[in-house]
């Protein structure tokens, strides 16, 4: 809605505008598109506008915590980004969306935030190997909301793949990437975890397995279950042969398909595997 | 059939004039329920200046012809609509894009005003603290000295 009370802003051409004279509720839609660190070690500081509008639970329905410099910056400046993640979650006041974290999340860290925010919609995780499958598991089935779970290079088994998506009637969005430059029987999804998938997650629509080791028989079981299915990223998944028409039907049916051999140049930690008998050649998410 | 668009004619606060066809408006959820309340051929926007109406109107055009195109190929016109957002941004100095939020916000167009605060959200994550933060912006610290102090002291994520 456009606010009815509009701050005359439009001010003469050339004059210097200052942003802390911006409304709350905008300087709130800015601040709340920053990394959580940024928030708390930077944007509260600058003046009392901008610190009373970090201190807004609104501000906190979604935290993200995935600069890919992030760990070695806090190591640097001396904080402990579990400590920081908590306290984030603690201003949300139980009222947090939506959180991504990179590299530094645990069982323990995974448990306080799902303790905490029953209202939470999407959980992104990427390599962050201190998490176990138990532990994940844990937290998720508190979690019965969860549009959107992405758990990228961390293990995962079929056993806990089958409990989550059990517990998690609501799920849209899967992204179940494989670890970078670990060698192929790290991969975490197989064509039993491709069956649990299909066993237990009718519902998805975006489902991304990256690198992964399903065959065609995995790919086959989630097309029959997953009706809804509009996007399937199987970038690097090279034990796919597409015997048949699997090809032709998937891009029959699926609006975004991405094949095996498709650029993953976009991809954010890694890009190039060689040949599905070879090497791996790993983008160092630091390299940026 | 006749195919002639209606037009409609935006005056803004400095009386410079913009004719543009009545889908460019449609943008706007506030035009476009001015419009329809009050259907005369001249509307005039108080609170925002001809220079940052030209930018609202450029962008509305922009983003109303791909979606009318996009009907065909929907993909390589949202990857062209981006490239172009961000070529648009880039041209743009800071106080037009404060101007731009506070017109986004009040002529209701969430698109740019998700855009601008986009920009406004990498210039700070730029910054490396807090100082850097006031002198991009110009923004003048109003703690007292007390204040500061007790600010930068919070820091419970700190390691012990």
């Amino acid at each position: 809605m456009a606010s009815s009370s509009l701050t005359p802003v439009m001010k003469e051409d050339g004059e210097c505008r200052n942003w802390a004279d911006l409304p709350s509720e905008l300087i709130s839609l800015i601040l709340r598109r920053l990394d959580s660190t940024d928030i708390l070690e930077n944007a509260q500081k600058v003046c009392t506008t901008w610190r009373r509008v970090c201190k807004d639970p609104a501000i906190w329905r979604k935290i993200f915590m995935r600069d890919p410099l992030v760990d070695i910056i806090s190591l640097f400046k001396g904080y402990d980004l579990k400590a920081m993640c908590c306290h984030a979650v603690d201003r949300s006041e139980g009222g947090l969306v939506e959180i991504d974290i990179l590299y530094f999340g645990t069982d323990s860290l995974l448990n306080y935030i799902a303790d905490r925010s029953s209202n939470l919609r999407s959980l992104r995780l990427a390599m962050c190997s201190s998490i176990t499958t138990d532990g994940l598991t844990e937290a998720v089935v508190k979690l019965p909301l969860l549009e959107e779970l992405e758990v990228s290079y961390c293990s995962f088994s079929a056993e806990s793949l089958k409990v989550v998506g059990q517990s998690l009637p609501h799920l849209k969005t899967l992204k179940l990437d494989r670890r970078p430059g670990g060698p192929p029987w790290f991969a975490n999804v197989s064509d039993i975890d491709a069956l649990a998938i299909a066993e237990t997650m009718p519902g998805l629509r975006f489902l991304q397995l990256l690198g992964n080791l399903l065959s065609d028989v995995g790919l086959n079981a989630i097309l029959d279950s997953c009706p809804h299915l509009e996007h399937l990223d199987l970038r690097q998944c090279f034990k796919l042969n597409f015997d048949g028409d699997l090809e032709k039907k998937c891009s029959d049916r699926i609006k975004v398909f991405r094949r095996p051999r498709d650029s993953a140049d976009d991809f954010p930690f890694y890009a190039t595997i060689f040949d599905h008998d070879g090497y791996y050649v790993v983008n160092d998410p630091y390299e940026r | 059939m006749e195919n002639e668009k209606k037009m409609i004619t935006l005056k803004s606060s400095d009386d410079v004039t913009f004719e543009v066809e009545e889908a460019v408006v449609l943008e706007s959820q506030f035009l476009s329920h001015l419009v329809q309340d009050c259907p005369a051929p001249e509307h005039k926007i108080k609170e925002v200046t001809g220079k940052i109406l030209s930018k609202v109107v450029e962008y509305c055009e922009k983003h109303v012809v791909v979606v009318v195109d996009g009907g065909d190929s929907s993909s390589s016109s949202g990857d062209d609509l981006k490239k172009w957002d961000d070529k648009f941004i880039k041209e743009m100095d800071l106080s037009t894009v404060y101007d731009l939020i506070a017109a986004a916000n009040y002529l209701n167009i969430q698109a740019l005003l998700d855009l601008m605060c986009q920009r406004v959200a990498d210039v700070i994550t730029a910054c490396k603290d807090h100082k850097e933060i006031r002198e991009t912006l110009g923004i003048v610290s109003d703690y007292t000295a007390e204040e500061e102090a007790e600010v930068l002291k919070e820091n419970e994520w700190a390691f012990d």
